[in-house]
């Protein structure tokens, strides 16, 4: 930590305190209280939310406890933790103690966990204050977070837009300055895509790098939690904070990883950037631009832009509509009505199932439970399922080879700008087609990060994407910091 | 075409002359631009089936499934289900193109092997807490209406 | 047309007979302290829903870890059952049924634990286990309303999970037994084999453990009949009883003109006949897949050394050492029975303070039913009795009576009980005497025994016995009484 920089604002005046980084080195040196800062957050909810619907709800009171409980560690000479002060906003699939969990869905609407997730109690134990659940994609199933059952989040750069999804609502609050960070999930793109079309940092680990104990499960396989940030190194400190073994999930990585934040210290001189020559093409002229001019800002800063192939990208999104409704179908049985949330009163249990689930789910739902349920079912299995298994071990090993050339891959994060509200229609192909950059990264079970790059059509962000092996989140963090740092440069011109 | 082995180390060109599937729709339909992919579902019905599996998807077979899933789906839902799910099988054909005979099937995105717990008892839940969120309870149990599916 | 079983799997094809041909599947519960893949206490007769925890409840956002106790216990069922232990992998069976949380169990499919071994019944028949598997158990539900309890016909159900998560491993039979009595001995065996290695109580009233039996008949020589799976049976003897009202039920459809429908089956107990139970899930499609939120499961080749290192002796080890040391068969009723109560080490620390091994074991099979495997009576104590009956200074029938003491007062001086009880020690040269006086005073009948008639013999051990007032050892004077006539 760099305690000893210039704290740039004090308690009467916390508005320039904007990044996680910022805001825990003046809580914690006494010199902005996190009450302040809490205000400060709730004042800009109350301007915009209404508008934009980031939260499913607003932990105000909570949020005002937790700080002032911050600002008394801090007042008693204790540190209340490397995010002392930091509000984050939760993606609505996380689940928090006593508090409404709904994954945007119905069949939840009213659910209270009676545990917290594991990145809920180390964000606590780190001194942050949680200060909402945001939108989502019912049960994170979407690119746009229009399939909530409570309505949709709109994009903070231009309300007339998705703000991409799932994590829809957890982009939009730290693209609006609802709170300082915020946690997403990405199955296929859920944190990037987003990340993207809102104009924040937005970062998928390697798969078992952050726990996924209390994490809703959509696709066990491909989940992962990530942050939200507006910078690089908020994200890296974020992921230092949540990341890290948890005996509560047997996918987590047992190895200690290391610091982020110390990672990106260091510059990409010699790095290898790698340029996909067969990703699948389609990317809208202006992302095109953009992300070219990512690769020079990336030489520029003294990598190497190297050529690879990855073959079986463009199978990404056939594996993983096999995989993931799969995987859904099975984790999203047990809303049944018997334990928890909506039950449709009927006279006998199977009525009950099928009453409740036919109105509990939305429509995206209940396409991919029905995908699912046909790719795992008898005699489709081999043709469906077990093929899609094969095609993911293709593209991981694509990526493997790839790999050995160059130690990051650049893309783009989403094929175009946010796009208007309805745009895709009824045509959930067309939906998906979104993640067709994102999803082979989730395949592989390897990190990805989105960094804003500028803007393109309607002066609207675009993300460049920066993927790396498994456990190469050092080196895609450093790449992330020397497009952060060059879009500066570029700003300040 | 015919179908690519997948197996060697060497560049693949299983992809370049795919003519069915997502790698088609994303090459030639849309671009990959979703803002201006308006592609209907029907329209891909000559599109090349390389896999009898292939075949489409009855009204039947989605009200199977849709019984396995325990979805009560009206007729409108089951009708749109099946032409839905019909596309999408469809586009999922690009990977019948290729010979995966020989590629193992990738089940862990992770190599982790003999994760274990210890054999020791941690508090739990509080039943009231937890019955108190059921849609019905009595007894300290949860309630449900009678099991159909056994009988005597 | 006359109806025979026949026990044979070799008999050549012979239409007129029917052979039953049963295969068991039999989950244990593990003898953990928790669950197998959370840490609820796994406690039987808790109040209702106490040992609850997220995974238990199957509650969103919960995730399961592997009990490493749950494997080693499996992996002891594994080595004493024969099978070869594997890398094994965990898979989703997908059904709903409102006691299965999750609406998936998490079992083993394609890769399972425990492979290819087999079960030795006492008379040696092998019967083969196709696998052992870990698997995590369902909740339990109470029908309430309707008559009885019954599932049928009732107004709702309750459901506890205190059971639900609990580790099981499901042991699966060949099809390799040929009788109800079989079917009887393996449970019996493979009870003792898990009380043996620890590996669970195996209490078939409580539920730890539970038995579903696949039963067909067919002729010999001819393919295998359809079978059906009976479920609901308590005891190994309903056991027996359900098979052979099965096998009978079968016999008499096919004999009818009728087939055999692939069903599940409930035994009821009152009535004494199997059910149609119609399945959970109607097309039983229970879209196996690999359980994504958990590891391959590969124990290491010295986990596996040191389990079979561990092992205890089995019963039928212990069933033989003891009848080589006793001179019994080992599948006697005798070595059974005192195997069973765990009462052969016993046994043979009568035999190595010097007692008499036979005796000591027909004593024990017969007056220690109520003790358990370290029963009260020193095995000293034991000895000097067997010993005092081995010189002839104890009949048997006194030696009876100072048995029922020594029992009743844990243990004591055989000798002193004796002679409190005025059974005086009769030595050889009295009960010479004895024999020489009843000879002299039944010439006729001694005549007749030396002459080969061996009813004589009877006659003469009663003069005997009425001379000494019962007090002479019936064997000690036969054995005189051969010895004078040689």
């Amino acid at each position: 930590m760099m305690a000893d920089d210039p704290i740039p604002t004090n308690d009467a005046d916390p508005a320039g305190t904007t990044t996680a980084f910022d805001v825990a080195a003046a809580v914690r040196a006494g010199t902005v209280t996190a009450a302040s800062l809490v205000e400060r957050d709730l004042a800009a909810i109350a301007a915009r939310e209404p508008e934009l619907h980031a939260f499913n709800l607003v932990l105000a009171d909570r949020a005002r406890a937790e700080a002032a409980a911050v600002d008394a560690l801090v007042a008693a000479g204790n540190d209340p933790g490397p995010l002392a002060g930091v509000t984050v906003a939760l993606k609505d699939n996380m689940c928090t103690h006593g508090v409404l969990t709904t994954c945007s869905s119905k069949i939840l609407e009213g659910w209270k966990p009676p545990y917290d997730a594991t990145v809920v109690t180390r964000l606590r134990a780190a001194g942050a204050v949680v200060i909402g659940k945001t939108n989502l994609d019912e049960f994170a199933m979407g690119s746009s977070t229009e399939n909530s059952a409570f309505g949709p989040t709109r994009n903070p750069h231009d309300p007339s837009r998705v703000p991409g999804g799932s994590s829809g609502g957890s982009a939009a609050a730290v693209a609006a300055g609802f709170s300082r960070v915020s946690l997403g999930s990405d199955t296929g793109g859920s944190i990037r895509q987003p990340a993207a079309l809102c104009g924040v940092v937005g970062v998928k680990p390697t798969y078992g790098y952050v726990s996924r104990y209390g994490l809703v499960a959509f696709a066990s396989s491909l989940d992962q939690i990530g942050p939200f940030t507006t910078t690089v190194a908020d994200a890296a400190l974020l992921l230092d904070v949540i990341g890290g073994h948890d005996p509560m999930d047997s996918t987590s990585i047992p190895q200690a990883q290391p610091s982020l934040l110390r990672a990106i210290e260091q510059d990409v001189e010699g790095l290898r950037v790698g340029r996909i020559t067969d990703l699948p093409a389609g990317a809208d002229d202006d992302v095109v631009e953009r992300l070219e001019l990512a690769f020079d800002a990336l030489r520029d800063a003294g990598a190497k832009i190297v050529d690879v192939r990855v073959p079986a990208f463009s199978f990404g999104l056939t594996a993983y509509y096999l995989i993931a409704p799969a995987e859904a179908s099975s984790n999203l049985a047990r809303y049944d009505g018997v334990r928890y949330g909506l039950r449709i009163e009927s006279p006998d249990t199977n009525a009950m199932y099928s009453a409740t689930r036919e109105a509990g789910f939305g429509e995206e739902v209940k396409r991919r439970i029905m995908l699912g349920t046909y790719a795992l079912s008898a005699g489709y299995y081999d043709a469906y399922y077990g093929k899609a298994l094969k095609v993911r071990r293709l593209i991981a090993d694509d990526f493997d080879r790839a790999y050995q050339d160059a130690d990051v891959l650049l893309t783009p994060a989403s094929p175009s700008v946010a796009f208007p509200f309805g745009s895709k229609g009824d045509n959930p192909l067309a939906m998906y087609l979104c993640d067709v950059y994102t999803i082979p990264t989730n395949l592989a079970g390897h990190p990805g990060m989105s960094v804003p790059f500028g803007t393109g059509a309607d002066g609207l962000p675009v993300g460049a994407q920066i993927l790396a092996p498994a456990l190469g989140e050092p080196q895609m963090f450093r790449a992330a910091a020397a497009l952060e740092r060059a879009m500066t440069k570029e700003l300040a011109r | 075409m015919g179908a690519v082995r997948a197996s060697s180390g060497a560049p693949r060109a299983h992809l370049a002359g795919c003519r069915s599937g997502w790698a088609r729709f994303v090459r030639d339909v849309a671009g990959c631009a979703p803002t201006r992919g308006e592609t209907g579902w029907g329209e891909r019905a000559g599109a090349r089936i390389l896999n009898p599996v292939s075949d489409r998807i009855t009204a039947a077979d989605v009200a199977k499934v849709a019984r396995l899933a325990r979805l009560d789906l009206t007729d409108e839902e089951l009708q749109r289900t099946t032409v839905q799910l019909a596309g999408m099988l469809e586009h999922f054909a690009d990977i019948d193109a290729l010979d995966l005979t020989d590629v193992a099937p990738m089940t862990q995105p992770y190599p982790l092997v003999n994760v274990f717990r210890p054999d020791v008892v941690k508090p739990g839940l509080d039943r009231d807490e937890v019955l108190a969120a059921a849609p019905a309870a009595e007894d300290g149990r949860f309630r449900v209406p009678p099991v159909v599916g056994l009988a005597e | 047309m006359t109806t025979t079983v026949e026990d044979s799997t070799t008999a050549p094809h012979d239409p007129t007979t029917w052979q039953l041909v049963v295969g068991l599947e039999v989950h244990v519960e593990l003898a953990t302290a928790t669950k197998l893949f959370s840490a609820s206490a796994n406690r039987f007769g808790d109040e209702p829903n106490t040992n609850i925890d997220p995974v238990t409840l199957g509650l969103p956002g919960a995730l399961p870890v592997l009990n490493e106790q749950a494997v080693e216990l499996a992996m002891r069922i594994g080595t004493a059952l024969n099978c070869t232990i594997q890398p094994c992998t965990f898979h989703r069976k997908n059904y709903f049924y409102p006691d299965m949380p999750k609406a998936y169990q998490i079992s083993q499919y394609d890769q399972p634990l425990n492979v290819d071994g087999h079960l030795e019944l006492p008379d040696g028949t092998r019967i083969g286990i196709e696998r052992a598997h870990l698997e995590e158990d369902t909740g339990k539900s109470t029908h309430v309303g309707g008559t009885g309890g019954r599932i049928h016909g009732s107004e709702y159900s309750l459901i506890d999970f205190n059971r639900a998560g609990v580790p099981l491993v499901e042991i699966v039979s060949r099809p390799d037994i040929r009788t109800a009595e079989q079917a009887r001995q393996y449970v019996t065996e493979l009870r003792a084999i898990l009380l043996a290695v620890g590996a669970s109580d195996a209490k078939m009233e409580e539920g730890s453990m539970r038995v579903d039996a696949n039963v067909s008949v067919h002729h010999p020589g001819e393919p295998l009949g359809t079978r059906c799976e009976i479920k609901n049976v308590n005891s190994v003897r309903s056991l027996g009883r359900a098979i052979e009202y099965e096998m009978r039920r079968q016999i008499d459809l096919l004999e009818g003109g009728d087939r055999i429908r692939q069903e599940t089956r409930h035994w009821n107990e009152n009535d004494g006949r199997t059910h149609t139970l119609r399945s959970k899930e109607d097309a039983d499609d229970y879209r196996y897949f690999l359980e994504p939120d958990l590891v391959p499961l590969a124990p290491s080749a010295e986990w596996i050394e040191r389990v079979r290192e561990a092992m205890p002796l089995l019963p039928a080890a212990r069933r033989k050492r003891l009848a080589d040391a006793t001179g019994v068969e080992p599948d006697s009723e005798a070595a059974m029975v005192v195997v069973d109560r765990g009462q052969d080490d016993y046994v043979l620390a009568v035999g190595h303070l010097g007692g008499d091994l036979g005796r000591a074991l027909v004593h024990v099979k017969e007056a220690y039913a109520e003790q358990g495997p370290e029963p009260a009576v020193p095995a000293q104590d034991l000895a000097l009795l067997t010993n005092l009956e081995s010189d002839g200074r104890l009949t048997a029938t006194q030696a009876k009576t100072v048995l029922a003491e020594l029992v009743a007062n844990d243990g004591g001086d055989a000798e002193a009980i004796a002679a409190a009880k005025g059974f005086e020690a009769m030595d050889s040269s009295a009960l010479e005497t004895m024999v020489d006086q009843a000879i002299a005073a039944n010439p006729d009948v001694w005549a007749k025994f030396v002459g080969g008639e061996g009813k004589a013999m009877g006659a003469l051990v009663g003069a005997v016995m009425k001379a000494s007032k019962g007090q002479a050892d019936g064997r000690a004077v036969t054995a005189l009484l051969n010895a004078k006539r040689a």
